[in-house]
């Protein structure tokens, strides 16, 4: 004899739950309602150097002489200029986004990580808010050098607005570059606005403010398009070692 | 050691087959792991003693300690890379659970109910496939690119060796990752052997700090300017 199942109040809620769950994953939303970014993410065309939306760079006196002394280095291939390329020290941002290998986004209600195949360095974006926001035992204890040094990765925050992920980041290292050319000053900040321009287009649209080396903030957009498969696909790259075989560790 | 994880901490998930979050190492570091899981000695071989005896020797009487991936900023493998008291955090779907560490940028990368890889390649982290046994992840991983130090003296572990890694949630509240690691390696080793950690749920922890090591170990003159030395090659399978 077949008895009908009958489910308690919390046994109903639980398959609610997980109801809302699948056709959330169906429909590529997360859980807090904004589509998820999660996957497997690559540069629609690769480039080395970033191209404002709009008109020229507007260069300080001081940004445009830098610039113009990495480019003339560059062309002799001198890359004294580039920590990255000689040493395969983190790009940092927003440099790490030109990487044209391929990158994960796991986007979770707390952080959103981005997992990059290039030399397997991941960047946080850090969405805690108020009492979640727990002071870091690592950073205010200064054990791993944390607690306010300027890094290449700088600290990154963010919200959600509707579909769109703003992201803030600051703190951000003067010993690198913004791509392969321009400078970067100690007071950048970078202001991004990441959404789904369609399911397998993600647009990344930075905006750069650096008063040392330009004379008002400019954007520049990047697009990435899904690839198929998730990170198991993903090579151990290590860039000292493509280095020292010749390789450029980034494109040129 | 860090201080415990404030009341007011976001919970780790209530899923036993849920591990995503950050975890930190909670047991002080072990430099040498001279026992195992159950106090008995490492079953060394002639080739594993001599090889440990040798390291042993350089670092604390000869002062001339050897080269090994950590100092080449290379990914150092799963055991000196979860031992040290720093953060990882866990991400997980259906087809990979994805362990990114803070030192040495490290990422793991599990691939779940697959096949070791066939094509011949392998990488620091060896190829790590795994089945859930109950609430237990169970890791294989083989195929690794270069011999392991599983510790900072140097305990061996070759690149044939077979590596799993037993990881569950241990107690009520799902805010401890118990990791069990069998090392099965004849090359330096009589019989397999086990060791255990417990890492702690660290939501304080999520933010990592940078981890540059290239910035240094890039630069001329690489890690010999630090005083470490080549290794004599080792005996090769």
């Amino acid at each position: 004899m077949n008895h009908p199942i009958r489910l308690g109040r919390h046994a109903r809620l639980h398959h609610t739950f997980i109801a809302i769950a699948l056709l959330a994953a169906a429909s590529g939303a997360s859980a807090a309602g904004h589509p998820s970014l999660d996957g497997v993410w690559k540069l629609e065309r690769p480039q080395s150097e970033f191209v404002p939306v709009q008109g020229q760079i507007p260069f300080t006196e001081d940004g445009r002489k830098d610039y113009e002394a990495n480019k003339a280095s560059g062309a002799k291939k001198e890359f004294g200029y580039d920590r990255t390329q000689t040493r395969c020290s983190s790009p940092g941002l927003p440099r790490i986004m030109l990487t044209p290998r391929l990158f994960a986004i796991h986007d979770r209600p707390q952080m959103v990580a981005m997992e990059f195949e290039w030399n397997r360095l991941a960047r946080q974006i850090d969405l805690r808010q108020g009492q979640d926001k727990l002071p870091n035992p690592m950073q205010e204890g200064g054990l791993t050098g944390g607690g306010g040094a300027a890094t290449m990765i700088g600290e990154t925050t963010g919200h959600w607005e509707d579909k769109v992920l703003v992201v803030h980041t600051k703190n951000l290292s003067d010993k690198k570059l913004l791509d392969a050319y321009l400078p970067s000053g100690e007071d950048l900040e970078l202001t991004e606005h990441i959404h789904l321009r369609d399911a397998n287009t993600l647009e990344d649209r930075i905006t750069i403010q650096d008063p040392a080396n330009f004379t008002k903030p400019w954007d520049t957009v990047l697009i990435f398009k899904r690839q198929p498969g998730t990170v198991s696909q993903f090579r151990e790259d290590i860039c000292l070692e493509r280095r020292n075989a010749g390789e450029t560790p980034l494109p040129r | 050691m860090p201080p415990p994880l404030p009341a007011n901490a976001p919970k780790a998930p209530a899923d036993p087959r849920n591990l995503e979050g950050t975890w930190s190492h909670e047991q002080m570091l072990v430099f040498r792991i001279n026992t195992d899981m159950y106090g008995d000695p490492l079953p060394y071989n002639d080739r594993g003693r001599h090889l440990m005896d040798r390291r042993v020797k350089a670092t604390y009487v000869d002062q001339l300690p050897v080269i090994n991936a950590s100092a080449e900023c290379l990914p150092p493998g799963q055991p000196w890379q979860m031992d040290l008291n720093f953060p990882f955090q866990i991400y997980q779907d259906k087809d990979v659970i994805s362990l990114l560490f803070q030192e040495y940028h490290g990422a793991w990368h599990i691939h779940m109910n697959g096949q070791h890889r066939k094509d011949g390649k392998r990488e620091y982290f060896g190829d790590s496939i795994a089945h859930w046994d109950g609430n237990t992840l169970v890791v294989d991983t083989a195929n690794y690119r270069r011999s392991l130090w599983l510790d900072v003296d140097g305990t061996p572990a070759s690149v044939n060796a077979h590596l799993t890694f037993r990881i569950r949630k241990v107690d009520l509240s799902g805010t401890k990752l118990e990791v069990v690691v069998t090392v099965d390696d004849p090359w330096y080793y009589t019989k397999p052997w086990s060791i255990v950690r417990l890492y702690a749920w660290r939501p304080d922890m999520a933010n990592f700090s940078e981890y540059n090591c290239e910035n240094q170990v890039g630069a001329k003159g690489g890690v010999s300017q630090y005083g470490l030395v080549p290794e004599a090659p080792e005996e090769t399978q």
